[in-house]
């Protein structure tokens, strides 16, 4: 059977593209990333956008809400 | 002694917070030059786009409309169009959004901003030149692929050096928790230059043989839209949504599972393009289940960004990035669903080759993705330029005009194409008939666009307004000063 070298060339990609998901997700694991999933959703927040504060409005209208 | 410690930490807390608000305020002041070049440089082609996009839709139901001048002719100019808006607009919107996410969640300041830059540049000028050959006629056969072979080189190397440095920035993160949109941004930026750069060389530079063309080219068409525009645009849902808030997302644990649910589907859906097509059926049906299965991802962030917003719903409409970013999360929801439909081999018989396939594309590039985009684009640009938008109507009418546009085009293409595609299995119609019973449906997609055009205008003055407007310290959108509360229920 004839193998056309675009064969070669796509298994070794499609290998290297699996190895480095399995790489990250090994990564995401060990670093743990999995873990503690209370913090990671509360990790966008700083002292300077806290939690709990709304953060944008239309212009001139803070006011309203804030009643 | 109570009152003396507790005076002590809340000294403390001031310090701290006045630490970290010139940390975000230095974050955001070194993004300021390249995120401006790229939302500005984003909106003129958005422009380019949707001038393409009326002369290619007007041109299919008034064909005598436009003079009779070679460039100007439907071929070239839905190209023109689909080439401006997916790499004029949607990527330099990405690179603009994406970096500024990532650069903020990693809390650390921009790094090589000349290489974000000059690729940019070269990407802008590469785009220039490619959409020129295509009004020329040198575009080439393939959807998706059609600016000229010469240009690709130089937009898969500047598209590599954003990539390069989005990992780059990534690297030097001061937070060690990476945030759900992060993982997308980083993936999107792995994922498109391995698509981009795979499809260039096997569909354009060293053609593989027959089918395998068409296998290739529909795999990058669909991957382009699901591995690259989607992510990001769900990287941003995922960001402002509960930023805006000030509300955590519902569910975290949901979150990564969208993510690697999202990685593991998305990339076998495209062959379900080809359904019907002379090529193997196994390759086929793997299609079909992928895009089934895609319904997972789907469903677990639907439910993530419904229970983050509700109970909150009356915030969606005090907040212009809330309001255009909640459209574009509900439609990313309701256009997968459909895609996931459509991707069935009984409906697909009735839908494809019929302009409902048009329909469901711009559901998903435009009512989700553009959408999000602008939402962003609200949230970014006062905390760039430290001054608000000037003007509350403006952004109310850029939302009523888009919204209500893009909602009759879906419908109105998506009804129009169905009956086109009953009409076209049914051999007692001839196929003049089915063609000419299209053009009411063509003239409600003119009318859509129209609408939209004129939110893009709305939108466009807005954004020339704000620059040339006075500085506005500690509005509603900036950061929050001393003793500022917001009363969030």
């Amino acid at each position: 059977m004839e193998l056309s070298p675009y064969v070669l060339v796509m298994i070794s990609l499609g290998v290297l593209f699996f190895t480095s998901a399995i790489l990250a997700l090994y990564w995401c694991t060990k670093t743990g990333q999995f873990k503690d999933f209370e913090r990671g959703a509360r990790s966008i927040f700083t002292a300077e956008e806290p939690e709990g504060m709304q953060t944008d409005f239309f212009p001139g209208k803070k006011e309203k809400i804030k009643k | 002694m109570i009152s003396t410690t507790s005076g002590t930490i809340v000294i403390e807390n001031e310090v701290e917070s006045v630490k970290t608000k010139l940390k975000l305020a230095e974050i955001d002041a070194s993004m300021r030059f390249p995120v401006i070049f790229f939302i500005t440089s984003a909106l003129v082609w958005l422009g380019i786009g949707t001038t393409f996009a009326l002369i290619a839709s007007i041109s299919l139901h008034a064909s005598h409309f436009f003079p009779n001048w070679e460039w100007l002719t439907f071929g070239r100019v839905r190209s023109a169009h689909l080439n401006a808006m997916a790499f004029g607009w949607g990527n330099n919107i990405v690179f603009a959004v994406a970096m500024w996410m990532m650069v903020r969640l990693c809390q650390t300041k921009l790094r090589f901003p000349w290489l974000m830059i000059t690729a940019g540049i070269f990407w802008n000028i590469a785009l220039i030149v490619g959409i020129a050959g295509i009004l020329l006629g040198q575009l080439t056969s393939v959807e998706w692929l059609e600016m000229p072979r010469y240009v690709s080189p130089i937009l898969g190397l500047s598209y590599t050096m954003i990539a390069i440095w989005g990992i780059v920035s990534f690297l030097y993160r001061e937070n060690s928790h990476v945030y759900v949109s992060q993982w997308y941004i980083l993936a999107a930026l792995f994922w498109f230059p391995w698509i981009y750069i795979a499809v260039q060389t096997m569909v354009i530079w060293f053609p593989a043989r027959g089918t395998v063309q068409s296998i290739t080219n529909w795999w990058f068409g669909h991957n382009a839209l699901g591995l690259w525009y989607t992510p990001i645009g769900v990287a941003a849902a995922y960001y402002l949504i509960p930023k805006v808030l000030g509300r955590p997302i519902y569910s975290y644990y949901l979150s990564a599972l969208g993510f690697w649910t999202l990685a593991l589907f998305y990339n076998w859906a495209g062959v379900h393009h080809l359904i019907g097509g002379p090529i193997p059926v196994w390759l086929i049906s793997s299609g079909i289940v992928a895009s089934v299965m895609m319904v997972i991802p789907v469903v677990v962030t639907a439910i993530n960004h419904h229970l983050t917003v509700v109970g909150f719903f009356d915030h969606v409409w005090h907040s212009p990035t809330l309001r255009f970013v909640v459209f574009g999360a509900m439609s990313y929801t309701l256009a997968s669903f459909l895609g996931s439909a459509m991707a069935l081999r009984e409906v697909n018989v009735v839908s494809h080759f019929t302009h409902a396939t048009v329909a469901h594309a711009h559901h998903g590039i435009y009512a989700f993705f553009t959408m999000v985009m602008f939402g962003s684009i609200y949230y970014i640009m006062p905390r760039m330029l430290k001054r608000e938008w000037p003007s509350a109507l403006l952004i109310s009418l850029h939302f009523w005009f888009v919204a209500v546009g893009i909602t009759l085009y879906v419908l109105g293409l998506t009804i129009g194409g169905w009956i086109q595609g009953l009409e076209m299995n049914n051999s007692q119609i001839a196929f003049i008939e089915t063609v000419k019973h299209t053009i009411p449906w063509l003239i409600s997609r003119s009318v859509a666009g129209s609408l939209m055009a004129i939110g893009h205008i709305c939108f466009f003055i807005h954004f020339l307004w704000m620059f040339m407007s006075k500085k506005t310290a500690g509005g509603p959108t900036l950061f929050k000063r001393a003793g500022e509360e917001v009363a969030v229920k």
